[in-house]
């Protein structure tokens, strides 16, 4: 029996064949993991299936029986759950408000709260997903925010669950938690959809893959006959290699001095506490760390103004403490930010516009105050010629490119700046593999132009294979410091714990 | 879709038929913001629409209480949204669309009333309480003014010879402008000519709402100053501040004290109202200084479809032609009783130049020097 | 630079006209309801509105303060600062230029000039208040800029009932003295006259036009060419990545707040310089708010505000059509009106999201 059959689906958009002929399937008690580029139509086809768009052609079977599936409303009472990238909380409810809420049982207009509670507890312990009941959705780190998701999902009896790149944003503790509760979801035989970037955690928890490119299927492997390259090749159409190539590093004067940082949050936490670092001219300098260990405040404390308790910033022997943002742009700090959308991209604007930003103000982009828009859009084509940014033209508003576009146009940006420091924050966060391998050489093409680059990724794997010397950071300080050459991923992740000898 | 379309032309075409033939004088008013409903100002020249309506067999055009005994006067009246250059389009509205006599109520329409008349010289103006210089009997507009002074005296006298002994009387105002220091001087003069008592200083109350149009629609303000009134010693308190005369009856009513009304007959509206809270005030209000805008817009119609024009200039509607007055209704007969001969005595004396009436509480002072 | 394909651009005009449909059509079953036929409501607003010359002209001659003062909130709002205090602003704008225009002895080539400039001063001035509470204080400048509209109108009733009181012998309306010959604001109807355009000489079409197109090709150089523009644009769009880029947010909204003042001054150009002549207590008031719903339709674009401040002139003429010809009690048309804002902001947010997803669907 099939828990779930999508077969020959097309969904066809002014211009674009989203989804073409697909067919894809899920037993009950499977993880089935569903990759491919970004814009290669996962998101399509999950869509479909959660009733947010309806297919042109094709049909959806529930247990054998053909469905149509209205709205979202009508693919959950069919027992589909969809845990959102972007997680739909209410943040000041609490745990158990934000669970039943849309949901709540009541009697005579009083809302009832013990008896949810007992069930909801009751599927928290069936699925390792513990969680105070009590505790207020804001005041939870990200990783308990996505067990809210996932309880809310199961509390509605989703038999069929998708996962939207769940571990994005989690530590790699976390995902190991995650993907324990995926097992014992397993175990009860829900059917799990899986979609993520990360060959490594597909390969670790999916017993089927299926890899889609540019609306179609292109294969569906059984976890054994899958391999990381094979997946790679199918993604992209051609053999990728995700290991970087670089030359050996020529580290040359200190760019930048981070002496002594000390800061508090609002609520009166050390969140740096005495943290030093260099990043010399032609080395990447990696930070390791579990999320919210100071690493945002740090990145802000070099590209932003900000208030300190103690310490100094200094970019070539020069406290820039008292700068704004725009003296430290000016000064040669480029900045990728680790949110491109929150921070990085006006959305609406173009993609010239974009690609200017920050430096909109300085010749040649401007004459006197009037905006040279000739010049901006000649720069802006020579920007996606050489940074092969996939858009209809330069004129294209950056929210219709697609996710990994969107960050080649980032990285173009802050690299066609020539910053003699360059702060990349989770540079291939939500990235496709083609994208992510050219941002890869983008990096290291700016540490061999003699540039110093701080890098600051929750991927391991980025920070090992991209840097030359690696810090850790753990509750707001560099606990220690390796060498690439020394530096072994078990090593790296122990002392991410905070346990500073090696092992 | 064929039939509807079929339909609706014929409709149409009975509408225009029975449409019957065209009236003989178009007359139109254009009201002052607050338009029909306000129970004073626009209320009182909306019944002079009746009144020509019911004497010349015409009808009020597209007007929900369907006024219409007839189809030989066209009688209309429109309302602008804002000032500035609104007043001056609803008027030239009017006189494109061939209305004979336009009259404009408040004297806002100064300005743009003096522009469209020079614009159609075929079309006679009238304009209340405004004032437009240089006119005489040729111009094609006619300042219709008030007596308000004059009126005001008659409510001043009310007071002075109504109030008990020891007390004082006061006079409550609505926006500070030179129109209602003239109801204030002529109160004053009425109070103290006939109550020696009042002569000495500070017995007459005075104050005004405050300085910007909101002050004659504010209730709260007008209940404050009036409570104040009372609490300082007045039993009667007359009011020339529109809407903000609510408050002023609330006091009253409140303390037990007296009141006076302003424009229209207060007193009647209050005691036939379907509010009992209005109809329990009513028994508080001693009468009202009418201001007949009613008899104005009537008398300025008739003049046009009697005589077939009408003159320019200056008119004033005073106690000599019932313009102002007092109200007498079934409600106050046995109140004002024992002092209307002595009114009536007043208002012939007026009449007839004996007594003139100061037009600006500044000018009580001098009046006062030789009126006793 | 936010040229589009045109398949887009034509939704794009589309929307706003089918949300004007929409309430006509409202207008239209309420005026059945009330016993008037369709033909005759529609007659009734072509008759007043589009009927002659006069009309049509008129207008135009409605829609140039109404276009200053969506101007006005349009550049506010492009720099995501909610100005509701135009209104106070455009109070204390007219009346600073009304003083330069009574006490100042000027030839008229300066005295001109001089009564605009100081129109634009005195709204600067009135918004600088609540900018600087905004930029120094973090209080919001919706709180601040509803209390400086009421100040305003307190103020200048005051000021106008009293110190600058120039009130006649006979006048019965507190207003200034009268504004000198010098700083009148003649008509241009000759001119259209002249390349045979019909305009009667009763209709206002003054030198507040040239103001205010003059002012509209400012804005629109200011926000589509020039780089302090550019950033205005940028911190309405996201206040995070303006920072992020170096983009002095405060600063620029600064900008932003004091222009939209200058423009706010400038709304009563026309009404008072031009219809009046003096400045009395009197001055049209609710322009201000207007404003912002002529901004909001606009899409806070120049070019976007000429057509709705046009539109709401229309509208206005429309109303008075009805008063005149139809039963249709004032009222009626107000709730049109406000329903016509609700339908054009709701259809046009359904094409904003229609056309981005087939954007996006293009580039996928």
């Amino acid at each position: 029996m099939t828990l779930l059959k999508m077969d020959g689906i097309t969904k066809v958009f002014p211009g674009v064949r989203a989804n073409d002929q697909v067919t894809f399937d899920l037993a009950p008690g499977e993880i089935h993991a569903l990759v491919g580029e970004n814009g290669a139509g996962k998101t399509t086809l999950m869509k479909i299936l959660y009733g947010l768009y309806r297919p042109d052609s094709g049909t959806i079977r529930l247990r054998d029986q053909a469905v149509a599936i209205k709205n979202p409303r009508d693919a959950i009472a069919r027992g589909i759950g969809m845990v959102h990238q972007h997680f739909m909380l209410v943040p000041p409810f609490s745990v158990l408000e934000n669970i039943i809420l849309g949901k709540e049982s009541q009697t005579a207009g009083v809302l009832r709260l013990e008896e949810p509670a007992r069930e909801i507890t009751e599927i928290m312990n069936r699925n390792g997903l513990p969680v105070d009941l009590t505790a207020r959705v804001e005041d939870l780190p990200v990783g308990l925010q996505q067990r809210v998701e996932i309880l809310k999902v199961l509390y509605r009896g989703a038999e069929v669950l998708v996962f939207d790149e769940p571990t994005a944003v989690l530590t790699p503790q976390e995902v190991v938690e995650l993907f324990k509760t995926f097992r014992m979801m397993r175990d009860q035989g829900k059917g799990l959809i899986f979609i993520s970037h990360k060959l490594d955690e597909v390969l670790d928890i999916a017993d089927r893959i299926t890899v889609i490119r540019r609306g179609q299927v292109v294969k569906t492997l059984l976890r054994a006959e899958a391999s990381k390259p094979l997946i790679a090749e199918l993604m992209v159409g051609k053999p990728v290699f995700l290991h970087v190539d670089k030359p050996p590093a020529a580290p040359g004067a200190v760019i930048l001095e981070v002496r002594g940082l000390r800061q508090r949050s609002p609520r009166g936490h050390l969140v740096l506490e005495d943290l030093s670092l260099e990043v010399r001219a032609g080395e990447i300098y990696g930070l390791a760390g579990v999320e919210g260990n100071g690493q945002s405040e740090l990145v802000r404390a070099i590209t932003e103004a900000v208030r300190l308790e103690s310490g100094d910033v200094l970019l070539e022997e020069q406290s820039i403490l008292a700068w704004d943002v725009r003296t430290r742009r000016d000064r040669g700090i480029g900045h990728i930010p680790e949110d491109r959308h929150r921070y990085g991209l006006l959305l609406p604007f173009s993609l010239a516009e974009n690609l200017v930003l920050g430096r909109h103000h300085r010749s040649p982009f401007v004459r006197g105050s009037v905006v040279d828009f000739a010049r901006m859009r000649a720069y802006a084509r020579e920007s996606i010629e050489k940074y092969d940014i996939r858009t209809p033209s330069e004129l294209t508003p950056a929210h219709a490119l697609s996710g990994g576009n969107q960050q080649k146009l980032i990285v173009a940006r802050e690299m066609r700046f020539d910053p003699i420091l360059l702060v990349a924050s989770q540079p291939t966060r939500g990235v496709d593999v083609g994208a992510t391998e050219f941002i890869y050489q983008q990096l290291v093409e700016a540490r061999s132009r003699g540039k110093a680059v701080l890098l600051v990724s929750a991927d391991l794997d980025e920070v090992l294979s991209l840097s030359d010397r690696i810090g850790v950071i753990f509750k707001g300080r560099i606990i220690r410091e390796f060498r690439q050459e020394e530096a072994t991923k078990e090593q790296v992740g122990l002392c991410m714990t905070g346990e500073k000898r090696s092992a | 879709m064929k039939r509807v379309l079929l339909l609706t032309t014929a409709l149409l075409l009975v509408l225009s038929l029975s449409a019957g033939a065209a009236p003989k004088y178009k007359i139109g008013i254009c009201f002052d913001v607050g338009g029909r409903g306000d129970q004073s100002f626009n209320d009182s020249a909306y019944n002079g629409l009746v009144l020509l309506a019911k004497q010349f067999k015409g009808f009020i055009k597209d007007d929900p209480s369907k006024v219409s005994f007839g189809q030989e006067i066209e009688l209309k009246y429109l309302e602008p949204k804002s000032g500035g250059q609104d007043r001056e389009l609803i008027l030239r509205a009017m006189a494109e669309d061939g209305y004979n006599l336009i009259i404009g109520v408040g004297f806002l329409y100064s300005d743009s009333l003096a522009k469209v008349a020079g614009d159609f010289p075929d079309i006679h103006f009238g304009i209340i309480d405004g004032w437009i210089p240089d006119l005489n009997e040729s111009s094609n507009v006619t300042c219709l003014g008030f007596a308000e002074h004059e009126g005001s005296f008659l409510m001043g006298a009310v007071s002075g010879l109504l109030a008990k002994k020891g007390t004082k009387v006061g006079f409550l105002g609505g926006m500070d402008i030179p129109l209602i220091h003239k109801f204030q001087g002529g109160f004053i003069a009425g109070a103290m000519y006939v109550n020696k008592d009042l002569r000495a200083p500070g017995m007459i109350l005075g104050q005004y709402a405050g300085k910007d149009p909101t002050a004659f629609n504010d209730p709260k303000t007008g209940e404050s100053i009036a409570v104040n009134f009372f609490k300082q010693g007045a039993s009667i308190v007359y009011h020339a501040s529109g809407g903000t005369g609510a408050g002023l009856f609330k006091a009253a009513k409140d303390l037990g004290k007296l009141a006076i009304g302003v424009d229209s007959d207060q007193g009647l509206i209050y005691a036939t109202s379907k509010s009992a809270e209005e109809k329990k005030m009513s028994e508080f209000i001693l009468t009202s200084m009418l201001k007949r805008v009613d008899n104005a817009v009537l008398l300025t119609g008739e003049e046009l479809i009697e005589t077939g024009k009408n003159l320019g200039g200056y008119k004033t509607f005073s106690l000599a032609n019932d313009g102002v007055g007092y109200a007498l209704n079934d409600y106050n007969k046995k109140k004002l009783q024992p002092i209307k001969a002595k009114l009536d005595n007043l208002k012939k004396q007026i009449v007839a130049g004996k007594i003139t009436v100061p037009d600006d509480d500044a000018k009580v002072a001098d009046w006062a020097k030789t009126a006793f | 630079m936010r040229k589009t394909k045109s398949k887009y651009r034509v939704l794009e005009t589309l929307s706003p006209i089918l949300g004007v449909l929409a309430s006509v059509l409202v207008l239209l079953v309420i005026a059945m309801i009330i016993g008037e036929m369709p033909g005759k409501t529609l007659n009734a607003i072509y008759k007043f509105t589009l009927a002659s010359a006069s009309r049509l002209s008129t207008i135009f001659s409605v829609a140039i303060p109404l276009f200053l003062a969506g101007l006005a909130v349009a550049v506010a709002f492009q720099a995501n600062v909610f100005n509701i205090g135009v209104e106070g602003q455009y109070f204390v704008g007219g009346l600073v230029g009304a003083m330069a225009g009574i006490y100042l002895r000027l030839p008229v080539y300066l005295h001109l000039p001089v009564v605009v400039l100081a129109s634009m001063a005195g709204g600067a001035l009135w918004a600088a208040i609540p900018a600087l509470l905004k930029v120094r204080m973090g209080i919001h400048e919706v709180i601040t800029t509803i209390m400086f509209n009421n100040i305003a109108a307190a103020l200048v009733n005051f000021l106008v009932n009293g110190p600058l009181s120039g009130r006649g012998e006979k006048s019965l309306e507190p207003q200034t003295l009268k504004i000198q010959s010098t700083a009148l604001f003649g008509k241009l109807n000759h001119w259209f006259n002249a390349i045979g355009l019909k305009v009667p000489k009763h209709v206002y079409l003054d030198y507040s036009l040239i103001v205010a197109i003059v002012m509209g090709f400012l804005v629109w150089f200011l926000l589509y060419r020039l780089r302090q523009g550019f950033e205005i644009r940028a911190v309405g769009t996201s206040l995070e990545v303006s920072q992020y880029a170096g983009i002095r947010v405060k600063r620029v909204q600064m900008t932003a707040f004091l222009a939209s003042g200058s423009l706010a001054g400038l709304i009563g150009l026309q009404e008072i310089f031009a219809i009046r002549g003096v400045y009395t207590f009197e001055i049209a008031a609710g322009l201000g708010f207007d404003g912002i719903a002529i901004a909001l339709i606009g899409g806070n674009s120049p070019v976007g505000v000429i057509f709705s401040s046009v539109l709401f002139a229309f509208f206005k003429q429309a109303g008075y059509g009805l008063q005149l010809y139809t039963a249709v009690p004032n009222a009626i048309i107000y709730v049109i009106s406000g329903l016509m804002i609700l339908f054009i902001v709701v259809i046009n947010e359904v094409t904003t999201r229609y056309i981005r997803a087939l954007r996006r669907k293009e580039a996928a």
